[in-house]
């Protein structure tokens, strides 16, 4: 009993050590606005996932591995970036819209959305409310879908960049 | 009233996420600065500006700053590559960098070996981003390509 009480403490121990070490990365090298936007896209692909899979199996995806599974799918192309020195490409987007979501309508509430709907999902299923946890999954899915598919092409020449479009204000913390 | 396995820890994730967001924008910060293409680490461009040269023939990274910006003091980019400052407001705009050069928004943009402009981005903490500029200047130095 008392080894898996502490195998379970060990376990969310190493959760929050790797969303601190995460969030400290995204944080040193100036990119919070997309720490924000990557980790709660990827929490809600997950959670959707989980609902999904428990509304329509007899399995159930931990809440946990849901959440780790789905933040680690939205952030393969950073992790290319930092740990095999591959710049983005607008190919990536197959990561959980990872280039058109900065570009597409109100970034961050469709994020929110994301994260709202698939949460919402796994809930619902979780009340054996199957028909529901369905809809709100494929609703997540279908909110980032629209949200890249509305998304503003990257510029690919200077003429094209937007000349008033304000840039983040300098500051050390993430608010 | 026991809440079902996992719930309450989405529950908690959601209104983590939901602070954040609101925290972000309750800051007054853009909900995608400059309109989501800040430090998208994405070598978009391929086109020559007339004037903006590499350093002796070496991927080169040129800053676009306004004196009101506080001094960075020395900055750190690796030997291999340029770095060249500029306080001029014209060549802002010409970079699409307008915000740079008034107020305090610095920017930069990347050249390749030969003057061709492959990457233009606002960074307000450039001087300490070193390792994301290396990153892209050894990309474009091995002839990365979109």
């Amino acid at each position: 009993m008392t080894g898996v009480v502490l195998a379970r403490a060990a376990a969310w121990a190493g959760l929050l050590a790797l969303q601190y070490v995460l969030a400290e990365a995204y944080l040193a090298r100036g990119t919070w606005w997309h720490y924000l936007l990557h980790q709660l896209v990827g929490w809600g692909a997950g959670l959707a996932v989980a609902g999904l899979v428990a509304a329509h199996t007899r399995y159930r995806l931990p809440v946990p591995v849901a959440l780790v599974l789905g933040q680690l799918a939205s952030i393969v192309p950073d992790l290319m970036f930092v740990l095999g020195r591959v710049p983005h490409m607008r190919s990536m987007d197959v990561w959980l819209g990872h280039i058109s979501i900065h570009t597409g309508p109100r970034p961050l509430l469709v994020a929110l959305g994301c994260l709202l709907l698939g949460g919402w999902s796994t809930v619902a299923a979780a009340y054996a409310r199957r028909r529901l946890a369905t809809g709100l999954a494929v609703g997540a899915a279908a909110l980032v879908t629209t949200a890249c598919l509305l998304a503003e092409p990257v510029p690919s020449t200077l003429e094209e960049f937007p000349r008033d479009a304000p840039p983040a204000a300098a500051g050390p913390g993430p608010l | 009233m026991r809440l079902p396995r996992g719930v309450a820890l989405v529950l908690a994730v959601q209104a983590l996420g939901t602070a954040l967001v609101v925290g972000w924008l309750g800051s007054g910060r853009p909900g995608a600065p400059d309109a989501g293409l800040q430090q998208l680490d994405l070598l978009m461009l391929s086109e020559r500006v007339p004037g903006v040269e590499p350093v002796d023939g070496r991927p080169t990274m040129l800053v676009v700053t306004s004196p009101e910006c506080p001094d960075p003091g020395p900055r750190r980019l690796d030997a291999r590559y340029g770095l060249v400052v500029s306080t001029d407001p014209v060549l802002a705009d010409r970079l699409a960098l307008p915000a740079a050069a008034r107020g305090c928004s610095p920017g930069y943009v990347l050249l390749d070996g030969s003057g061709v402009l492959r990457y233009r981005t606002y960074d307000p903490g450039w001087p300490e981003h070193d390792q994301e500029q290396e990153i892209l200047l050894e990309s474009i130095a091995r002839g990365h390509h979109r």
